[in-house]
């Protein structure tokens, strides 16, 4: 059974059971044939031992007219007795032995002498019996004895025939019970391959129906939970059939009324039941598919939302079967609606949150340059000079703030720009970023006299001006935080690494550019390094350093947006090190 | 009158800021320079005086870009229909530093674009920049990065 698993066991069996039935219609076949000859046989030894019989009847006929013939002359009486052999006696006799001369060419018989033989006895013996002459006694009986022995040579070759053809026809017999046998044996095979094969085909069927009904209660639950029923319509048995589901849709329990169109009908919405009706007696014209949203108004007075697909089909016997599904969308329905209530709020406060990031950008940085210009306005006039110390004192404070204030709205305005979602992606060199960047701090850069070291940078994948806005900041912070009387060093290098654990998530080094931004500024205590990515977090109270605490909040949102990861070390008064890790590509997340 | 348009400097400024447009003024005067500055406060008033037939073709003009009425951008799509206009050098003085409007006056024909500083020194350096410049040189090398004045 393995092995005829293993190929293809059904052709298999099928290529068997065609090998069974054809041999036995062969040796049926030819054990008719075999039968045909068996009866042609019989029929043959039949006639022979019957000649044989006649001949051997003949031969005592003759025997014993012979004898009476010898006593008719011995008792010389003249009265002639019937003979029993005469012409017509001997003509029935010949007929009888020509059957057996023509079934058997070569039989030895021959007819042509006996008859002579016999012509010459009747002769022979009419002579004596009217001449009563003694002389032909002697030649009646060489006669007869001649006749005699040709009988007995035909009765014996006779005998040697029946033997000969008794054993063919025992042997034909053994050849019959053999193909007879070989005929049951095949039938038996047959039957136990058929028999196999009809057991196998059950065995798939009652599988394939096991797995009918698995399916269609699979169906069922699925339509249950999923809120759907289906149905189908018979165009032209006019039938109609709905899922228990179905039904339950529209708020009945299963089966509870006959499955047809007005039946439904009362179901649906009377607003859409005209559009509904229309719309199929529309689709059985043209055979085209439907897609219907409707309302179904249930007798307990709810109303669902309801989407209905439907398609033309073919069944096996040709007919024309529409098929469709309904599916429930009233939550669907609800919660898009809420979806689109909540969306249009968001866009009512993104608008008011742009119009107040504009109001902070300009409206606001307006009165405040205009302070800056009036401030600068009155230093240029020599008014200092002739002041007191205390209102220059106030003075110098009142710019002070008007610069960290100008400071923070900017930041601020940064800050709102990363959250921006039109954001494109592109190959962003960094090079070019840090020769613009040094270019934008030029100043700042020269008046501190710092020295900025930068490797050969990688090109990454960002959105630009965040990219750029990212170093800016990390570089001024560079510069702004620097120990008393200290010349800046800022190192811009490229750090090669293969796989990393950054805030609990494994960075590998063929999706990352890793880049480190070190200064040797007053640094920071490491216990702090996370609270310094957040907003407004200052870590540095001092008053000489004008951070707007916006600077590196903003650093970590625009790695955020870009993919990337940033992580700060700082040892104080020694300066710090910011780490940030840039993709190289896009599948990312 | 003549005389002044011809060996002095022609300046034009319109902006709708009356506190602006004293900056700028006290910053020409300061770098002590030979000019005629002409000054309108709306874009109506800027683009009757230039569509004036005794009119001369100013030197420069300093454009605001948020003016009520008719705004900048508009005055300079209007002036750079003509080809009068063609050789003015319009300098945008604005208070706005967005792309969109830096690019917007780019395209439109702009020649280089200011963002007024918040310092008064700083206002004086940029006028002498500009006053001083090289327009054909400029302007034959002008792109985006040229085109906004970083000092």
């Amino acid at each position: 059974m393995k092995f005829l698993k293993k190929i293809d066991h059904l052709k298999l069996l099928q290529f068997a059971l065609g090998i069974a039935i054809f041999s036995i219609g062969y040796l049926i076949t030819m054990f008719y044939f075999q039968m045909k000859e068996l009866k042609d046989f019989k029929q043959l030894i039949v006639q022979y031992n019957n000649t044989n019989l006649n001949i051997s009847h003949f031969e005592s006929v003759i025997e014993r007219d012979f004898f009476y013939t010898q006593n008719q002359i011995i008792n010389s009486h003249n009265v002639l007795t019937k003979s029993k052999v005469d012409d017509d006696y001997v003509l029935y006799f010949f007929r009888k032995i020509d059957v057996i001369n023509n079934a058997d060419n070569v039989s030895s018989f021959n007819s042509e002498k006996t008859k002579s033989l016999i012509e010459e006895y009747l002769l022979t013996k009419k002579q004596i019996l009217t001449n009563n002459s003694l002389a032909n006694s002697n030649k009646l009986h060489t006669i007869k004895s001649d006749l005699i022995s040709e009988f007995e040579n035909e009765s014996i070759h006779l005998q040697n025939k029946i033997e000969e053809y008794n054993q063919n026809y025992d042997q034909m017999i053994d050849n019959s019970k053999t193909s007879g046998f070989l005929i049951a044996l095949i039938s038996l095979v047959i039957f136990v391959l058929a028999y196999v094969k009809m057991n196998e085909d059950l065995y798939k069927l009652q599988k394939t129906n096991d797995e009918i009904v698995f399916i269609n209660q699979t169906l069922s639950n699925a339509e249950k939970v999923a809120g759907f029923g289906s149905w189908k319509i018979n165009t032209v048995e006019k039938r109609f059939i709905f899922s228990d589901n179905f039904y339950r849709l529209i708020g009945e329990e299963p089966k509870t009324f006959e499955a047809s169109l007005e039946g439904i009908l009362q179901y649906i919405h009377p607003d859409d039941r005209e559009m509904v009706r229309n719309s199929h007696v529309e689709s059985f014209k043209t055979q085209e598919a439907t897609n219907l949203t409707y309302r179904y108004l249930l007798k307990d007075g709810t109303i669902k939302h309801i989407v209905t697909v439907g398609k033309f089909l073919h069944n096996s016997k040709g007919e024309l079967i529409k098929i469709g599904v309904n599916q429930d969308i009233t939550e669907l329905m609800k919660k898009s609606k809420e979806l689109e209530e909540k969306n249009a709020k968001l866009l009512i406060i993104n608008s008011e949150l742009e119009s107040f990031n504009n109001i902070v950008g300009h409206d606001l940085q307006e009165p405040l340059r205009k302070i800056q210009m009036f401030i600068s306005r009155i230093e240029s006039k020599e008014f200092l000079e002739t002041s007191s110390e205390v209102t220059v004192g106030y003075f110098e404070k009142i710019k002070l703030s008007a610069q960290r204030m100008q400071n923070l709205m900017t930041d601020l305005v940064n800050y709102t720009m990363t959250f921006k979602g039109d954001r494109i992606f592109e190959q962003v060199d960094l090079n070019e970023i840090f020769e613009e960047i040094t270019e934008e701090l030029s100043l700042i850069i020269e008046e501190k006299n710092a020295k900025i070291t930068i490797d050969e940078l990688p090109t990454i994948l960002g959105t630009r001006f965040q990219i750029q806005q990212l170093f800016i900041n990390l570089i001024s912070n560079a510069l702004k935080y620097v120990k008393n009387d200290c010349v800046p060093i800022i190192d811009v290098r490229v750090a090669h690494f293969d796989t990393e654990i950054v805030n609990g998530k494994l960075i590998e080094a063929v999706d990352f550019h890793k880049i480190n931004v070190s200064d040797n500024g007053i640094g920071f205590e490491q216990a702090h390094a996370d609270k310094i990515f957040l907003l407004f977090k200052r870590l540095e109270t001092d008053n000489t350093y004008k951070g707007t605490g916006l600077g590196l909040a903003i650093c970590k949102k625009i790695v955020d947006n870009n993919n990337g990861l940033i992580t700060a070390i700082g040892i104080p008064g020694e300066g710090s090190v910011f780490t940030v890790y840039l993709p190289k590509h896009t599948n990312l997340n | 009158m003549i005389e002044d348009s011809q060996s002095k400097m022609q300046i034009l400024l319109c902006d709708d800021d009356e506190d602006d447009r004293m900056f700028f003024s006290d910053a020409i005067i300061e770098l002590k320079m030979q000019h005629v500055l002409t000054v309108f406060e709306t874009g109506i008033e800027l683009m009757n005086y230039l569509h004036h037939p005794d009119t001369y073709l100013p030197h420069i003009l300093f454009l605001d870009i948020n003016m009520p009425c008719k705004s900048g951008l508009e005055c300079l799509k209007e002036i750079r229909e003509h080809a009068k206009f063609r050789d003015l050098v319009i300098a945008i003085y604005s208070t706005s530093n967005t792309a969109e409007d830096i690019e917007e006056t780019f395209t439109n024909g702009a020649n280089i674009y200011i963002k007024k500083p918040a310092d008064f020194e700083q206002l004086k350096k940029t006028m002498h920049h500009i006053l001083n410049m090289n327009w054909q040189y400029h302007t034959a090398g002008l792109n985006k990065e040229t085109f906004f004045l970083s000092i």
